[in-house]
């Protein structure tokens, strides 16, 4: 019994090493495969390094509406559907007050109102930008993170709260609820047609050498994300707020014994996640110059690969997860042709997740 | 704006078509019931005083209902003209919806067959059309007149049922391969297609027209955030021209990004999807370099057309109508002919009134034309959409289409026509 016990364990370590030694070995012949065409030259450098710069700033994306998701997931132990949707509210809220402002005087306020998806105010005639409209751009990011936060809480309070003790499914399904509420809420006001925020996204920046060129909003996005990253981490590493969280996260009921007001912890958490997320759906909207009423729902799919992959419930793993996620459905393109390259991010997840189950960053820790 | 999701929807559900496929159609009619002129004067006042039978089957609901509606309507004009003109001849219409889904297309159809109706016009979609064919008007020997796109309709095996008075989407390949030699001067052209039966087969067919050398080949999924990595991928091999096969909102994003991160000289081929009005208020860039054909109604009578659909539904014409009207019009054109509501008699007529050499027939004297058509004259019915020949197939064997190209100020430039025929 022992023995057998013994044998059958040393056969699953030998079964995983072996899986992970498939995986490294494949890694390096994608590796030599990648070197061997960019030395014969079948594959350009500028390819190259654009897929990875498209990878990072789709990455950022992901990982930064990501950050939300994983943190109501390790607090409130149950998958958000409506996640993208409270991605879109945001951007709408945002971008309609960008809009306002930086439009106001020279447009009809209800063309304003409706983005470009009617009337005269398209992105373009409106010429929304970082250069052109600073102040418009900025408000709009403050109110999409404001209203977010108000809409999420509002919905918890409506929704959620009465659910609390409720099972994982009753809540999974009542998410997937308030989703399509939202989504056809946006869709009945605004329509279900694609607009176009920006008017451009120049100055572009070319990397010398590479010619590969960087935009002004893709900087952008890049520094709000990481400034938004960066005061997450302090809240929750540094706080007794964060305290709290992390000991919800581990276990709510020893939480709630040893005194932590949980439903303060709840009402903080949604907070932060719903600000990250109104954040996310601005910047996205700033960065891709387009949103639709279902733009969220769409980037929901790779927003819960990368939060899995990262490890579920952890904010650095959405991010590092998004990044995987962004870099390899773009980089797949030198090997598969681009209706596959989803596919393989998801592939990559799963991988990933047959050698670390909990995910690269191990599971429910908040940090 | 209205026009770009009629076409998205209705595009893709065009492009949905399955892979029915088996040649072979009846030959020329054999018993045509009097395409002799003087023979029928007998008889003529009894055709003349007759009930035409019709049932419209489009979608108004689901993904192509808000393509279907404008379509429903021009598909029923020719019955308001009747409705509306001083002559004995009454119609009898009847519509259906196919909620875009085959299996409420077939009922749809079958309600009508039941109804005894011998002819049915329409609907838009491939997938539609086919389960309507294979279930319900060739095994029940009735008439259809579809406006699917796909050139799997040619093949189908439809005992000369079924016919179209859209063009296969081979002619709108042909003509932008003439468009990329004649006008973008292009000796090399990759192609970046929407990853659905509409892209690939417009893709396919564009490789097989193009005189020059296709150099990659690349499908986009229409849900992504960024084009990016497709357009360098496309246009790594330095193509002179690019075919870009979208519908408009992922035309937008396309160009946007082509212009962000490219230089911004190759030309560039477009799709119906590139021709907006709108293009200009959403890319912000020099969008000179973009060339690219749609359909067009161009026939005898499309003027006339314009007019009486304005004036009845107080808007313009969309994509289609003008085919639509052309479907419901030959059907009741050839009803008339036949002198009788049975689907092979009605089939038998549907080339004889637009053989050459008859009176000529269009939307501006239809009813005139129907009671020519009953009394035995010979017709020759020239389309609102195109000159209506149906081929063996049941195909009309040309197409018409427009030439777009934008301005410096990025406003949408209709040029010259271009005719494919066969």
């Amino acid at each position: 019994m022992n023995i057998a016990t013994l044998l059958a364990g040393g056969r699953t370590r030998l079964g995983s090493h072996f899986f992970e030694l498939l995986v490294g070995v494949g890694l390096a012949v994608l590796l030599f495969d990648l070197l061997r065409r960019l030395v014969t030259d079948t594959l350009r450098v500028f390819d190259l390094f654009l897929f990875v710069k498209e990878g990072i700033v789709l990455g950022l994306v992901i990982g930064l509406a990501g950050i939300g998701l994983a943190l109501t997931y390790s607090i409130l132990h149950f998958p958000n559907f409506a996640h993208g949707d409270y991605i879109t509210m945001g951007a709408f809220a945002g971008w309609v007050v960008s809009y306002v402002i930086a439009g106001l005087g020279s447009f009809d306020l209800r063309d304003l109102f409706l983005i470009g998806v009617r009337g005269d105010a398209g992105g373009v005639a409106v010429g929304t930008s970082v250069v052109q409209t600073p102040v418009a751009i900025v408000t709009g990011l403050l109110v999409a993170i404001a209203f977010t936060i108000l809409a999420t809480i509002l919905i918890d309070r409506v929704i959620y709260r009465p659910m609390r003790d409720e099972g994982v499914i009753t809540l999974l399904i009542t998410s997937v609820g308030v989703a399509l509420i939202l989504r056809y809420s946006i869709a009945f006001v605004w329509g279900q047609e694609t607009t176009t925020l920006t008017a451009n996204s120049r100055p572009q920046f070319t990397a010398p050498g590479i010619g590969v060129q960087v935009s002004t909003h893709e900087l952008t996005l890049v520094a709000c994300t990481l400034v938004l990253i960066a005061g997450i981490h302090y809240l929750i590493q540094q706080t007794k707020l964060g305290t709290a969280m992390r000991a919800m996260a581990d276990n709510p009921d020893l939480a709630a014994i040893t005194g932590i007001p949980t439903e303060r912890v709840v009402l903080a958490t949604w907070i932060i996640a719903g600000g990250a997320t109104g954040a996310a759906g601005y910047l996205v909207g700033l960065e891709t110059g387009i949103l639709a009423f279902n733009t969220g729902w769409t980037l929901l799919l790779l927003i819960f690969a990368a939060v899995i992959l990262g490890g579920v419930g952890s904010i650095y793993g959405a991010i590092f997860g998004g990044l995987v996620i962004g870099i390899v459905s773009n980089v797949a393109l030198v090997w598969i042709p681009s209706d596959f390259t989803t596919a393989a991010a998801f592939l990559v997840m799963i991988v990933v997740l047959l050698v670390k189950p909990k995910g690269l960053f191990e599971g429910v820790t908040t940090a | 704006m209205v026009q770009q999701v009629y076409r998205r929807h209705f595009i893709s559900a065009i492009g949905a078509g399955g892979a029915v496929g088996l040649a072979g159609c009846l030959g020329d009619d054999n018993d045509g019931s009097g395409d002799e002129n003087g023979t029928e004067t007998g008889n003529g006042d009894e055709n003349l005083d007759r009930t035409l039978r019709v049932g419209v089957v489009q979608p108004q609901t689901g993904g192509l209902g808000a393509v279907g509606q404008p379509v429903t309507d021009a598909a029923t004009l020719p019955v308001k003209q009747i409705e509306q003109a001083d002559t004995s001849l009454s119609v009898d219409l009847q519509t259906e919806d196919t909620q875009t889904e085959p299996q409420a297309a077939i009922s749809a159809a079958q309600g009508l067959v039941d109804a005894g109706y011998p002819a049915i016009s329409g609907p838009l979609s491939t997938a539609t059309t086919l389960q309507i064919v294979e279930n319900v008007t060739v095994p029940n020997e009735v008439v259809q007149c579809t406006l699917g796109t796909a050139p799997v309709i040619s093949a189908v095996e439809d005992n000369d049922f079924l016919f179209r008075t859209s063009t296969s989407d081979e002619f709108m390949s042909r003509a932008i391969a003439q468009v990329a030699t004649e006008k973008a001067q292009a000796e090399t052209v990759s192609t970046l297609t929407i990853n659905d039966a509409y892209g690939q087969s417009l893709a396919e067919a564009f490789a097989e027209a193009f005189e020059g050398e296709v150099l990659d080949q690349v499908a986009f999924d229409p849900e992504e955030t960024s084009y990016t990595s497709q357009l360098s991928e496309a246009l790594s091999d330095d193509p002179d021209a690019l075919y870009v096969v979208a519908f408009t909102e992922n035309g937008i994003q396309i160009l946007r990004d082509f212009y962000a991160d490219f230089d911004g000289e190759t030309q560039i081929l477009g799709s119906a999807g590139l021709r907006n009005p709108e293009l200009g208020d959403n890319v912000d860039a020099d969008l000179t370099n973009i060339t690219g054909v749609d359909t067009i109604g161009a026939g005898p009578s499309v003027d006339y057309f314009t007019d009486l659909y304005e004036d009845e539904y107080d808007r313009e014409t969309t994509q289609f109508t003008w085919q639509a009207y052309d479907a419901t019009a030959v059907l009741l054109l050839a009803n008339a002919a036949a002198g009788e509501n049975d689907g092979a008699s009605v089939r038998d007529q549907m080339r004889e009134v637009a053989s050459p050499n008859g009176e000529s027939v269009g939307a501006e004297n239809f009813v005139a034309g129907l009671e020519m058509a009953a009394s035995g004259t010979e017709i020759t019915y020239r389309g609102v959409a195109t000159d209506v020949v149906f081929d063996e197939n049941g195909d009309i064997g040309s197409g018409s289409y427009v030439i777009y190209s934008y301005d410096e100020s990025g406003a949408l430039q209709l040029g010259e026509r271009i005719d494919i025929g066969e």
